[in-house]
């Protein structure tokens, strides 16, 4: 219902373009954020910071991508926010944010 | 309906504010942080209808926005609804304990939105109607106080749609030969009318019967059609026109919007009001009677059950 098609130059006068234009350009950032942590949970550096860090784009990104017309980052992000909340392993986290952070990397090549 | 919507992330409350458009809310204030939110409820000069505030936010979450907001005179009793991840639900308890009203799931879905700001929308109303109703009663309690005789048809204050039944029965008598065969009536019984009279106050009967008719308007999307309260816990509706919906279907929609105040009516100790649709009545050609037999039968066939009525309508006692 909500995921309707909001790529650049569609719909531009949609009510819902701002948000989707605001995602776009902040995918950039959380892309940034994403990756650092995911290089220090690979090393085994600053662990606890890193899942903060994870747990809380991964959040912002579950509850508005699948709205904006992103829906397999939406899914992605659902994910690595649902393994944040059960403590999975390092592995599991891990594997899961791979999918999300190249998601978001398609996205500002897009 | 002023909205003031509050979460961390900024990409949210632009969808927010934007589905809320689409739903016909335009009036929406957005704030990143909850004390941003506390200090644009006490120093903008604003009020806000409604506060839609995210659960899950860095150093002050729903729960304890909430029961700040609650602290604030103003805001004691403005519908507050929290926004949580569906794996989130547990923690939204902690909000209604402060005082939040209802909760909505992320990610956002329109159908979902538009009900639950719909409801709070009908609260609104209703507390506006109930505003009006205690304004009035308070220019008549000098006079004379609140007394309902549970026959006798009344003019329900705050109810601006209803028209006293005598005048109803004057205008029937004042139409044409062709406008009256053309009128229909159809009237809509409290089931229940008679428990709540004599549980209730005076007041609160009058109350209940308000917020039945504000139901059946709300039910009949038409404004072609002239409403009245009879007494006995009906209520006569009369139209020129093809009401556009089924007596089961109005019946259905009005006992769900009554269904709404379900609260409201337990914390005063009574059921909510339960009500049935009669079949519209009209006059027949070949045996033409007085013109107001119409809102009797009308009357008649909603305080009948279906399975006693004949397929006609007609009564089968």
């Amino acid at each position: 219902m909500n995921a309707i098609d909001l790529r650049p130059g569609l719909w531009s006068d949609h009510p819902l373009a701002p948000a989707e234009r605001l995602f776009r350009q902040m995918a950039g950032e959380r892309l940034d954020i994403l990756s650092r942590a995911w290089a220090r949970l690979d090393s085994g550096q600053h662990v606890r910071e890193a899942l903060f860090d994870i747990h809380h784009i991964a959040h912002m990104i579950a509850g508005t991508a699948g709205s904006l017309g992103h829906a397999r980052i939406g899914l992605h992000a659902a994910e690595v926010e649902r393994l944040c909340l059960e403590e999975a392993g390092r592995e599991a986290m891990l594997q899961a944010l791979r999918p999300l952070i190249s998601g978001l990397a398609d996205l500002l090549e897009d | 309906m002023r909205i003031l919507a509050i979460d961390d992330d900024p990409v949210f409350l632009e969808l927010l504010a934007g589905m809320l458009k689409m739903i016909g809310y335009a009036q929406v204030t957005t704030m990143p942080s909850g004390e941003e939110a506390l200090h644009e409820l006490d120093f903008s000069g604003m009020l806000y209808d409604c506060i839609l505030s995210d659960m899950q936010m860095p150093d002050m979450d729903g729960a304890a926005l909430t029961a700040a907001i609650r602290q604030r005179t103003a805001y004691r009793q403005t519908p507050i609804l929290m926004i949580t991840a569906m794996n989130g639900k547990n923690a939204v308890d902690d909000a209604f304990a402060a005082g939040a009203t209802d909760y909505i799931t992320k990610p956002l879905d329109i159908i979902e939105l538009r009900a639950r700001i719909g409801m709070v929308d009908r609260l609104l109303a209703e507390r506006r109607r109930l505003a009006e109703f205690a304004r009035l009663v308070g220019q008549r309690a000098a006079a004379a106080e609140i007394k309902a005789e549970f026959d006798t048809p009344i003019l329900i204050p705050g109810f601006d749609r209803g028209i006293e039944f005598l005048a109803m029965e004057n205008y029937l008598l004042t139409l044409g030969v062709k406008r009256m065969y053309s009128t229909s009536a159809f009237a809509i019984n409290i089931k229940n009318a008679s428990i709540i009279f004599n549980k209730a106050t005076g007041a609160t009967y009058v109350q209940m019967l308000g917020d039945v008719g504000a139901q059946i308007v709300d039910a009949l999307k038409t404004e072609d059609v002239m409403i009245s309260y009879a007494g006995s816990g009906n209520f006569v509706c009369m139209t020129e026109r093809d009401p556009g919906q089924s007596p089961d279907d109005l019946e259905i929609l009005i006992n769900i919007g009554l269904m709404d105040f379900e609260t409201i009516y337990a914390a005063d100790r009574l059921p909510v009001p339960q009500v049935r649709v009669g079949e519209p009545a009209r006059s027949a050609f070949l045996s033409p009677t007085k013109p107001t037999r119409i809102l009797e039968r009308a009357i008649q066939s909603a305080m009948t059950p279906p399975e006693k009525r004949s397929k006609n309508g007609q009564m089968v006692a």
